[in-house]
């Protein structure tokens, strides 16, 4: 039946995309049926409300309402819903919507008004709303990070003329150079070196915590030409960007190590990403980014995983191959999560090319496992793929000679 | 507005009620009975009998008097149930096109549909005579554990009586109605319902907003009042064979009459502890000696010959229970449905069974028309205070590779509902797609109902696996079930050929809704003629009553002879008119009659 929500769009094509065509059809000369404007406009809010609406939302309740008051929300609503109301009178377009709101009421209160379905369904959407947050944390963050770069070069430019200083023309021939004032490649490099090694050393100042002196040039510099004036303005605003952004990677890096330390690996993984971004050439953040993001992964793939059990046992077959490929994504080597990926993608007659290759993934981690044979023998047979489907029946049956499951579906095959 | 009636048909007994000024009334017949013998029977000249006149000389008419049909219904030739009553039947069960079920009266065949509709016809007629107007819209019941096959059946029937059917409900369901009808109750309920033939148990959920919902249901479609029956004439055929090495199963008519026996002792052993079984001439012996039955039968022989009949009914209401998630605590109220809850055994093991002794406020033999009426009203009336949630009662799946049931709708959904599924081709350019459909509850298809075998066709030539068809499979509120397909590449309807489904084809409806309404417009001209006959005779009578007297009176005159001639002339044109079945004609010597009537009463006046 959920399948059958999912599907439901599609039955009514003007579904689909709904916030343009609704208006637009109360634009539109109305349609003849009978029923009052009202009811009209009630219909199509629900309807476009459907999918975005959790249950608790569809039937106006609490998260925290009693049964009592979930029968009496749903039996409300299916009065007003349900087809019976408008017996033979016209409906035109709305006989589907109206049809399509009912099922979800229903489905909706079947869920609600089950102790164990009702249990499950929250731990879902708890669940959920915690992948949600994960995603929404990363997109903060990334979005953050390009902030950070942004407003650290905005800075760096206000303060960096880029002009060229009063007095270099074109050719007349530059005044002598005040040698303490700009000695700019040689102090920058030391910089440079600096922050590196303070990087290097976490964030730790390197014991001569100043910059050397300049060493004053003995000889003077070349007569800066305009070209060069400009690079090494251009340059020396490229290094004080590099210098903040360095800075505030250090930051991240501080709130990173305190998230570990707290247990957090995706706020760990969030803010060693935005260091990253803001430093990129930095081998050692690199790779404390990487372990970190493998950590949150694993969390989310966790989340993901126990989102897709949730949805096979309801028969959401289409949202539990997203949830299994989400998991597959982040554990390559995890078998039973390609497997289930697989099996999910057959029942919900998705692409079976991507069926195979999954399910053929977690026979290749995992060759003695006859069970997964089996997954890949079920996408041959929804494929048509009756002498693949044998041989890999053949292996399992091997593997597992006293398992009765395979026997038949050998006898099945064999016809 | 059209009026709409709601009929119960029965397996034994039917009955039509509708909603007068927010009342729901049961329609009694012409008789004045409130239900009506579910029997049809032809005679030897010809002429079709339905209800109580066919159940009187259904003894001597025994081969061509039809009862029970309801138990055929639906069914294929080639079920258990059919064998059972091609066995048991004293008429005639044949088999017909496509697996179907024929009965052959008179040595004409008939479908089962025809014969239901013919008891419809007479329901349709007793409403009509009540309300003085045609009556075209009808809700009709059917039992909760009525499958597809059966549910489609009971709606051709109504077709070929010229009916409407805006609704098929369930019977249990229908019950609940008419227990919560102006009533402001919020209760849940179980309804016991134990008919002539079938069985169902269900629960429901009267609730806030006028809304009835079915939590779940069950039952058996071939248990009924007529097996306990069944019961009683093996015990009396065992105990005459014992006696007299005769089987009285042989004899059609004495079987009718052990039948009529049996039924009459069971319903007199709920009121009395034993009763006389006395069939005096029931057969005769090989020595041609006429051999009498007469044996008492006592209630406690009645309750262990059906007790394991009644055990299946409780068991039933268990498994229901826990389908539905509940105990028996939480059942507030047990209503009793069906002729044979009035047996004493039945209703102590319902009140054993749910710890509570059941509701007395409804009616077991009208409470199914009646919700009925209230649900047609409902529907088509402008006061919608009441929503009917049922539920489907068996699983909908498809027959999968090797044999498997592959279940798309559970049972015990709340309808109406639908569920779709992909189907794409197994082979490079296919152009079609077979899928069987089938209704129950095991794992193997065999076992289960098959609905139809539907066949995409026209499809795309495409490398295969490309074509994707998406498939809805649909149960609408009747319980019936559809099925839409479209290619999802396309987005257009895909065809779809419905063959090896049995039942009678639209062709066949047809034909039969003719031959309905011709008896029909027979019927009602026939009643025309004995109306118009009747009071042309009665005249006639007078006048001939008359006649000597005026003769002496006015044999003087001439005047008088010529009057007397005349009268003669008219009285002679009229029983000539009746002869021929001549209604107008009759009509046209009424006046005629009747003048010369006033005028015979004149003249005997003025002489005394």
């Amino acid at each position: 039946m959920s399948d059958a929500r999912a599907r439901t769009p599609e039955l009514v094509p003007e579904a689909a995309g709904e916030a343009a065509p609704a208006a637009a059809a109360e634009r539109q000369p109305p349609e003849d049926v009978d029923l009052d404007v009202e009811m009209r406009k009630r219909v199509l809010e629900t309807q476009r409300n459907l999918e975005r609406q959790d249950h608790y939302a569809l039937l106006g309740v609490d998260r925290r309402a009693d049964a009592k008051d979930i029968k009496r929300a749903y039996y409300q609503l299916a009065a007003t819903f349900h087809p019976d109301r408008y017996f033979r009178r016209r409906l035109g377009s709305f006989k589907p919507r109206m049809e399509a709101i009912f099922g979800r009421l229903t489905l909706a209160y079947e869920t609600l008004s089950d102790a164990e379905k009702r249990q499950e369904y929250d731990a879902y959407l708890e669940e959920q709303r915690r992948t949600r947050g994960i995603e929404q944390l990363l997109a903060d963050a990334i979005a953050e990070a390009k902030r950070a770069e942004e407003s650290i070069e905005r800075e760096v430019r206000s303060q960096t003329p880029l002009a060229a200083p009063a007095g270099i023309g074109s050719s007349a021939p530059p005044p002598a150079p005040a040698a303490p004032t700009t000695p700019a490649p040689v102090v920058d490099h030391a910089a440079r070196r600096d922050a590196l090694a303070r990087r290097l050393l976490g964030g730790r100042s390197p014991t001569t915590s100043s910059a050397p002196p300049p060493r004053p040039s003995l000889t003077p510099p070349p007569m800066p030409t305009v070209a060069d004036a400009m690079d090494a303005l251009r340059r020396r605003y490229e290094e004080r960007v590099e210098r903040a952004k360095a800075a505030q990677a250090r930051k991240y890096v501080t709130n990173a190590e305190a998230a570990l330390a707290a247990g957090d690996a995706v706020a760990a993984a969030n803010a060693f990403r935005v260091a990253l971004s803001l430093s990129p050439a930095d081998p050692d953040l690199e790779d404390r980014a990487r372990s970190a993001q493998a950590k949150a992964d694993d969390v989310l793939s966790d989340a993901y995983a126990r989102q897709a059990a949730y949805e096979e046992k309801t028969g959401q077959w289409v949202a539990a191959a997203r949830s299994w490929a989400r998991v597959c994504k982040a554990r390559l080597s995890d078998a039973h999560a390609h497997e289930r990926a697989a099996n999910a993608i057959t029942k919900a007659g998705g692409d079976l090319h991507e069926a195979s290759r999954l399910a053929a993934h977690a026979c290749a981690l995992e060759p003695a496992n006859p069970r997964y044979r089996v997954v890949l023998a079920n996408v041959y047979l929804a494929a048509g793929l009756a002498l693949n489907a044998r041989r890999e029946l053949e292996t399992a049956a091997q593997l597992a000679p006293h398992d009765g499951t395979i026997a038949e579906m050998m006898r099945k095959v064999g016809r | 507005m059209d009026k709409v009636i709601g009929i119960d048909l029965g397996t034994t007994n039917s009955c039509v009620a509708i909603v007068e000024n927010g009342t729901p009334t049961v329609i009694p017949n012409r008789g004045g009975y409130k239900t009506t013998p579910s029997m049809v029977a032809i005679t030897e000249a010809g002429k079709r009998l339905v209800g109580h006149i066919a159940k009187r000389q259904a003894i001597t008419n025994a081969e061509n008097t039809v009862y029970a049909a309801k138990r055929l219904i639906g069914r294929k030739w080639h079920s258990p149930q059919v064998k059972n009553a091609v066995a048991t039947s004293s008429y005639r069960i044949v088999q017909g096109p496509h697996n179907d079920v024929r009965i052959v009266l008179r040595d004409k065949e008939y479908s089962v549909s025809e014969i239901s509709a013919m008891v419809l016809q007479e329901m349709k007629l007793i409403a009509e005579d009540y309300l003085g107007e045609e009556v075209t819209k009808a809700v009709i019941t059917v039992p909760a554990y009525f499958n597809d096959n059966q549910r489609q059946a009971t709606k051709d029937a109504g077709e070929i009586a010229g009916l409407d059917v805006i609704r098929i409900i369930n019977e249990p369901t229908a019950a609940a109605l008419s227990y919560g009808f102006g009533k402001n109750v919020e209760k849940t309920i179980a309804v016991y319902d134990f008919g002539g033939g079938t069985f169902d148990i269900s629960i429901l959920e009267i609730g806030a907003s006028g809304v009835f919902k079915v939590i779940a249901t069950a039952g058996d479609t071939f248990l009924g009042g007529e097996d306990i029956d069944a019961r009683v004439i093996d015990w009396l055929v065992q105990g005459f064979k014992q006696e007299h090495a005769i089987d009285l199963r042989q004899d059609r008519m004495a079987l009718q009459r052990l039948k009529d026996a049996a039924e009459k002792a069971k319903c007199e052993l709920s009121s009395v502890r034993e009763t006389e079984v006395n069939l005096p001439f029931i057969i005769s012996s090989g020595r041609n000696e006429a051999l009498h039955l007469q044996r008492t039968i006592d209630r406690h022989t009645l309750e262990e010959l059906s007790a394991d009949l009644i055990e299946r009914t409780v068991d039933i209401c268990k498994e229901t229970l826990a389908d539905a998630r509940l105990s028996k605590d939480d059942i507030e109220e047990v209503l009793l449905v069906g002729g044979m809850t009035r047996m004493p055994k039945i209703q102590q093991a319902v009140a054993e069974f749910f710890e509570r002794e059941p509701c007395k406020g409804v009616h077991p033999d009208e409470s199914v028309a009646l919700g009925a009426g209230i649900q047609a009203a409902a529907l088509l009336g402008d006061k919608q205070d009441m929503v009917l949630l049922d539920v489907t009662p068996h699983a909908l799946g498809i027959m999968t590779q090797g044999g498997y049931f592959e279940e798309l709708i559970p049972q015990n959904t709340t309808v109406p509902t639908h569920r779709t599924k992909i189907f794409t081709t197994s082979r490079d350019s296919q152009t079609a797609v077979k899928i069987v459909v089938m209704q129950g509850e095991s794992e193997r298809a065999e076992e289960n109902e098959l609905l139809g075998e539907f066949i995409l066709t026209g499809l795309r030539r495409a490398p295969k696996g490309t074509v994707e068809i998406e498939v809805t499979f649909e149960i609408n509120a009747d319980g019936i079930v559809s099925v839409h397909a479209k290619d999802l590449e396309t987005l257009k309807e895909q065809s779809i050929e419905v063959t090896a489904s049995s039942g009678l084809t639209r062709e066949e409806i047809k034909n039969m809704m003719e031959g309905a309404k011709d008896y029909m417009v027979e019927r009602r001209s026939s009643e025309e003629f004995e109306a118009a006959k009747q009071e042309a005779e009665r005249i006639v009578n007078d006048v001939e009553r008359l006649l000597p007297q005026v003769e002496q009176i006015v044999a003087a005159s001439d005047f008088g002879r010529d009057a007397i001639e005349k009268a003669r002339g008219i009285v002679a044109k009229a029983r000539s008119a009746i002869a021929k079945r001549d209604i107008a004609a009759i009509k046209g010597e009424i006046e005629g009659l009747a003048r010369t009537h006033r005028m015979f009463k004149g003249v005997v006046a003025k002489t005394h």
